[in-house]
């Protein structure tokens, strides 16, 4: 797993992780994610961008996650679109990830690919 | 083929608006609504429900309306499908909602390929045979309904 934290996380992630069904609120509000955030590096096998909810699928150290992006206008708003990223590029998603530790998922407040940067939630990206 | 499938202007402009995305969804659920909905009361008569009502009168408007909402449902099942039919196809809750399909469609064709069926319709008596048949239908369509539910939190 290649998630750096930037914050504090063990042991209120883990009683998060233990409270939270898995996968059981897929996609709306933030309450299922860690509150602080951190980055995933990897390689991107799929760019997803329409309804009901933009995502990718990136490969890190052998493992897929999946990365939730905006909801579709605020995916258009940060000026993402299908054309911004292919499979088999490298990406850097700064989000907050699933307090659940066994689910790989995270929810992406910025991206960073080569040397352009999509903010999908500018007001949420910490110390950015 | 699934890239084809995916590049297909259907699913491109699925993608390319949320209003179009919106209603071929809800007519997605209007299918499996009347779907379910007419198959659930046709299998409790079955069952040995609704006696009141006979099964002559009661079943050819509610195989009518259930076949029309599995092609509503076929169809915008299709077209949701053709958004990312790759992701899909590596989600398991997707591939059971298949097999509960294949499994819900097959004893419909052997329900309805039958004598005994005939002979209920015509107002004979509802065999065991039938009333098994009623219990599966309504056991896998319901399946698939929660299968299918379940698709979305799992990808």
């Amino acid at each position: 797993m290649r998630f750096t934290s930037l914050g504090r996380r063990g042991a209120l992630g883990l009683i998060g992780g233990l409270a939270v069904a898995t996968g059981a609120r897929a996609h709306h509000g933030w309450s299922w994610a860690e509150g602080d955030q951190g980055t995933l590096t990897g390689t991107v096998r799929e760019v997803y961008v329409g309804p009901p909810h933009p995502s990718l699928r990136v490969e890190a150290e052998g493992e897929m996650w999946t990365v939730e992006l905006g909801n579709p206008r605020q995916t258009a708003r940060a000026g993402f679109t299908e054309a911004s990223l292919r499979p088999g590029q490298e990406v850097v998603a700064l989000g907050n990830r699933s307090r659940d530790s066994s689910e790989r998922r995270l929810k992406a407040v910025r991206l960073t690919v080569g040397n352009r940067r999509f903010d999908f939630y500018p007001e949420r990206i910490q110390g950015g | 083929m699934l890239d084809l499938i995916a590049a297909s202007a259907p699913a491109a402009a699925l993608r390319g608006s949320v209003t179009l995305y919106l209603l071929v969804n809800a007519a997605h659920v209007l299918g499996i609504g009347l779907l379910v909905g007419a198959i659930a009361t046709l299998d409790l008569r079955l069952l040995g429900l609704f006696r009141a009502s006979a099964l002559g009168q009661l079943a050819p408007p509610l195989v009518r309306v259930a076949a029309t909402g599995l092609g509503l449902a076929a169809v915008t099942g299709l077209a949701l499908f053709s958004t990312r039919p790759g992701t899909y196809l590596e989600n398991p809750a997707f591939l059971a909602k298949l097999a509960l399909l294949v499994l819900a469609l097959g004893n419909l064709a052997l329900l309805h390929a039958g004598r005994p069926w005939r002979e209920a319709l015509a107002d004979g008596p509802v065999g065991a045979r039938l009333r098994l048949a009623a219990a599966v239908s309504l056991a896998a369509w319901l399946g698939a309904l929660l299968a299918g539910r379940w698709i979305g939190f799992l990808q």
